[in-house]
């Protein structure tokens, strides 16, 4: 039996793009997480584009625009039950009893995640980049 | 709930689509797989490679259906205890998640 083709290595994908993210110089278009799938995603471009993942472990994939192999996001499966409970800053900035000075209205639940998003982003992006370090470019 | 298809795996297993599954979980993600409903079918009846279990989630099974040179249809389907597995997410990748088992051999058209 010859199994799935691998159809892309990690070598051919250009990562530039994502990895801004870290510096703050791109920040998230999209931030959606799925509760019942327990799956984050992260994209700097409109959903409106396709992306292809391109698994590197168990739980993150890397999305690429297909046409042009830039990586323009990452989705993370088992996001609470796996993933940020090895990642502390993450789990520091999802959950909301951490939340300083505690809020008193709706506004300020918007408010507040408006300005976790980025970071939780941020972290995210930091944990994909150091498991692309440890991967390596196959 | 409305069901958007039905479809039979090479098992003889029965699988829905929902409406609300595919819109939940698939569109409001990746709005650009509007219509990609026939190939998520055809992935499930002609799994190309086979179908695989979820080291993770025992309950999920995973069905890829070869696009072109670069691409696969990934489908993840859910099998409750009873009844038939309904589609939880499908999207287009270049490999298998890691730690996936074969579970069944790949067809053949």
């Amino acid at each position: 039996m010859a199994g799935i083709p691998r159809l892309r290595t990690t070598r051919e994908l250009k990562t530039d793009r994502f990895l801004r993210v870290l510096k703050g110089e791109n920040r998230p278009a999209i931030f959606h997480y799925d509760p019942e799938l327990d799956t984050l995603m992260l994209l700097v471009v409109s959903p409106e584009n396709e992306t292809v993942v391109h698994p590197i472990n168990d739980m993150i994939g890397l999305l690429y625009d297909p046409g042009t192999l830039e990586v323009v996001g990452v989705q993370v499966e088992d996001f609470e039950s796996s993933f940020m409970a090895a990642h502390e800053p993450i789990r520091a900035q999802w959950r909301l009893n951490s939340l300083e000075p505690a809020p008193q209205d709706v506004g300020d639940l918007i408010v507040m995640t408006q300005e976790r998003e980025p970071r939780i982003a941020r972290e995210v992006v930091r944990v994909t980049a150091g498991v692309l370090a440890e991967v390596g470019p196959g | 709930m409305r069901v958007l298809f039905e479809a039979v795996d090479p098992r003889g297993w029965q699988v829905t689509c929902t409406e609300d599954c595919w819109q939940r979980h698939v569109l409001v993600r990746r709005p650009w797989m509007l219509g990609w409903e026939p190939r998520v079918k055809k992935a499930i009846e002609k799994p190309r490679y086979g179908i695989y279990r979820s080291s993770k989630h025992p309950e999920r099974q995973i069905y890829y259906l070869r696009l072109d040179r670069h691409r696969h249809l990934r489908v993840v389907v859910r099998f409750p205890k009873e009844g038939p597995g309904e589609v939880v997410t499908a999207y287009t990748t270049d490999y298998l998640t890691p730690g996936e088992v074969l579970i069944w051999p790949e067809s053949h058209d």
